[in-house]
């Protein structure tokens, strides 16, 4: 049996919250990883970034001066960003269909649900080995593609069809209502973005 | 509680000409497979690293209680005082909604579920709040501390199924 080894790349995380960190090293280390940095906000991260080659960055949404959105804007379009391209997962409780496109439309790479697990985490590095994407510059996004799935498509743009549309989200959810249930689960987060 | 911030925002017209860019450098360039990589016991390790955190998990717990019982006080004293408790419920927010991503990681699903429960119910209070609105929040805060004392991991068995059926009671009577 063989598995990813993980031990060679560079992690960033970013979280306000001390423990949050301590709890994603630990499964990072626990992972195989050996080269894990840390920052506890975007601003820090972001100067973190000029002299740590980071592989993968493990972010949270709500911090401050700097809040995890605006960090991937400025990771992704900031004229002086050291990184545009490096994956970003942003780990979130904020888990509402309308805040997780707002993460697609930033750059993000994968988005993962709060409370975490190692299995979750594993999960979505995993993808990003496994399912590469290039990058995408229009006069409105800079980012991987948020096409996931290369099918033959001849209808509208697939990132604006109605989300009834997406049979794991059904009739439930749509993006104006989806917070009178306090959000979608990873599994719904993961059919909404791969729809 | 809802911001600017929290609203959907229109999407810009499709550009015309979109440019395909290949990343110089792929994360599966950097990681091979091998015998000692991440497998099934690999991630078994991993979950189990996590649960031995739980020790530590329920010494910060008590802090983020405490911050919590500060705020709602703050907000009650505010109140009291004829002032505004946003800035004080919006601190409470805060705390619950760290709480709330933290507590299931460490078998404590009933703090994930109360504490959503909590920011949930401060999103849809349309400001000023009101007493009542203090006081449906202690029962979360209360709900929250005796999850904690008592040690109620997982669903919390019977008892935890008694504490969640009853702030729902208080939920469903708020909403009338």
């Amino acid at each position: 049996m063989t598995g990813y080894n993980l031990e060679r790349l560079n992690f960033l995380i970013v979280d306000d919250n001390k423990h949050m960190r301590a709890l994603v090293k630990t499964i990072l280390h626990a992972l195989g990883a050996r080269n894990v940095h840390e920052a506890a906000d975007g601003a820090d991260a972001f100067k973190e970034l000029r002299h740590f080659p980071a592989d993968l960055i493990i972010c949270d949404w709500n911090m401050s001066p700097l809040d995890g959105l605006d960090f991937v804007r400025l990771v992704r379009t900031g004229k002086d960003s050291p990184n545009p391209f490096v994956p970003i997962i942003m780990l979130t409780g904020h888990t509402e269909m309308h805040r997780v496109l707002e993460a697609r439309d930033a750059g993000v790479h994968e988005f993962l649900a709060k409370p975490i697990s190692a299995k979750g985490l594993f999960s979505r590095i995993r993808s990003i080995i496994e399912r590469p994407r290039p990058f995408i510059r229009t006069s409105s996004y800079f980012g991987p593609d948020r096409r996931r799935r290369q099918l033959e498509w001849k209808g509208p743009e697939r990132r604006k069809i109605d989300v009834e549309q997406i049979p794991q989200l059904g009739a439930k959810d749509k993006v104006t209502d989806d917070e009178a249930d306090g959000g979608l689960s990873q599994e719904e987060v993961e059919a909404l973005l791969n729809g | 509680m809802t911001d600017e911030t929290d609203k959907p925002k229109a999407e810009a017209p499709p550009d015309p000409n979109p440019r395909l860019i290949k990343p110089p450098r792929q994360l599966a360039d950097k990681v091979t497979r091998t015998p000692d990589g991440v497998d099934t016991a690999t991630l078994e390790r991993a979950e189990k690293m996590i649960a031995s955190l739980q020790g530590s998990y329920l010494e910060w717990v008590e802090g983020d209680l405490e911050r919590l019982q500060k705020a709602h006080d703050q907000a009650e004293a505010a109140l009291a005082a004829g002032g505004d408790p946003t800035a004080d419920l919006k601190a409470l927010f805060e705390v619950a909604h760290d709480m709330k991503g933290q507590g299931g990681s460490f078998n404590y699903h009933l703090i994930t579920q109360v504490g959503a429960y909590l920011c949930r119910f401060l999103e849809q209070i349309d400001p000023p709040a009101e007493k009542r609105h203090l006081e449906i929040a202690k029962v979360h805060v209360d709900t929250m501390r005796l999850v904690v004392s008592q040690r109620l991991e997982g669903d919390g068995g019977p008892a935890g199924k008694n504490l969640i059926r009853g702030l729902e009671a208080v939920l469903a009577k708020h909403r009338g």
